[in-house]
């Protein structure tokens, strides 16, 4: 694939995302799971409940369905990062 | 009073330009301390954990790492009441971060989520369908999705594995997490120095090529989130 072509986008397995909106996920999972900790543990809200949360995988796994229902009333259509170039395609 | 937002660390002297905006009403400015220049800005409270507030903290780590020669980036929602508390946290764990920094310097990361039209997972055909009849049926089948499970684990570490073969010179290191299986098979994130993309590049389509019975789903250049400590 050339370089400034854009991959066809194309559905995922049974989760329903396309592939921009899956790199948008491996994007959000890491911001939200990796990177240094300096705090020992994280508070995030989730529907205005505050969970204390170690390991943040739970803020992960709701973070696909989440996207599967802004995608599904239209909130989002493509979050591509502008400048993504994907090297030697 | 407000208290202050980390974003991410460089190296001592290469902070943050002026007006560079943050989540909030106030620039991102830069903190020196011990060899390395924090990312900050003023917060009056941690911000809520949302796509938007996600990507905008990614925004500025991202900035952070296209101009700076070394970028660490630190996690969403690390956020102090003060910035003497930040400081001491950030003194006990210098050299560490100085490290990590140094390790990272002039690359990024390259995620690969490798998915495989044929993986349905662990769960039985028909599972909800047809409830087991007896004590030992259902251990049967427990033990059958264990099997399952740990058949699919194996060929997730597998293919990472020969994932890893395969980049072994363009790449500094790789990280995996296996998935679920309605989100593919594995996810990989490989430390890419600027200098090999190319070749990374070329080698990862030569791998696609030869593994047609999978999808591979590129993303980044990032900032090396998973290989900070």
């Amino acid at each position: 694939m050339a370089e400034n072509e854009s991959p066809e986008v194309a559905r995922g397995p049974e989760s329903g995302l396309d592939d921009q909106e899956i790199v948008l996920v491996e994007l959000l999972s890491r911001v939200l799971d990796r990177g240094v900790v300096v705090h020992g543990e994280v508070t995030i809200s989730v529907a205005g409940i505050d969970l204390i949360y170690l390991g943040l995988r739970l803020q992960l796994a709701s973070t696909e369905t989440l996207l599967r229902r802004m995608r599904a009333r239209g909130e989002i259509t493509s979050h591509a990062e502008p400048g993504d170039e994907k090297p030697g395609q | 009073m407000s208290g202050v937002y980390l974003y991410c660390f460089t190296p001592a002297g290469d902070g943050p330009g002026p007006d560079l905006a943050g989540m909030g009403p106030e620039s991102v400015t830069g903190i020196p301390l011990t060899g390395l220049m924090l990312w900050v800005e003023r917060l009056e409270s941690c911000p809520e954990p949302s796509v938007e507030t996600t990507l905008r903290h990614h925004a500025v780590v991202k900035t952070a790492w296209r101009h700076a020669p070394a970028c660490l980036p630190v996690r969403f929602g690390q956020w102090f009441a003060t910035s003497a508390l930040l400081e001491e946290r950030i003194r006990e764990r210098g050299p560490e971060l100085e490290l990590a920094l140094a390790r990272v310097a002039g690359a990024g990361e390259h995620g690969l989520r490798v998915v495989d039209p044929a993986d349905r997972g662990a769960d039985e055909p028909h599972a909800r369908a047809a409830a087991p009849v007896s004590g030992r049926a259902y251990l049967e089948s427990v033990q059958r999705k264990v099997h399952r499970e740990d058949a699919r684990e194996e060929r997730a570490r597998s293919l990472s594995q020969a994932v890893e073969s395969a980049m072994a010179g363009s790449i500094r290191a790789q990280r995996m997490d296996l998935l679920a299986a309605d989100q593919g098979l594995v996810s990989l994130a490989h430390l890419v120095g600027r200098e090999r993309e190319k070749e990374y590049g070329r080698r990862l389509t030569v791998f696609e090529r030869s593994h047609a019975e999978l999808r591979f789903i590129r993303g980044g250049p990032w900032p090396p989130y998973s290989f900070a400590p």
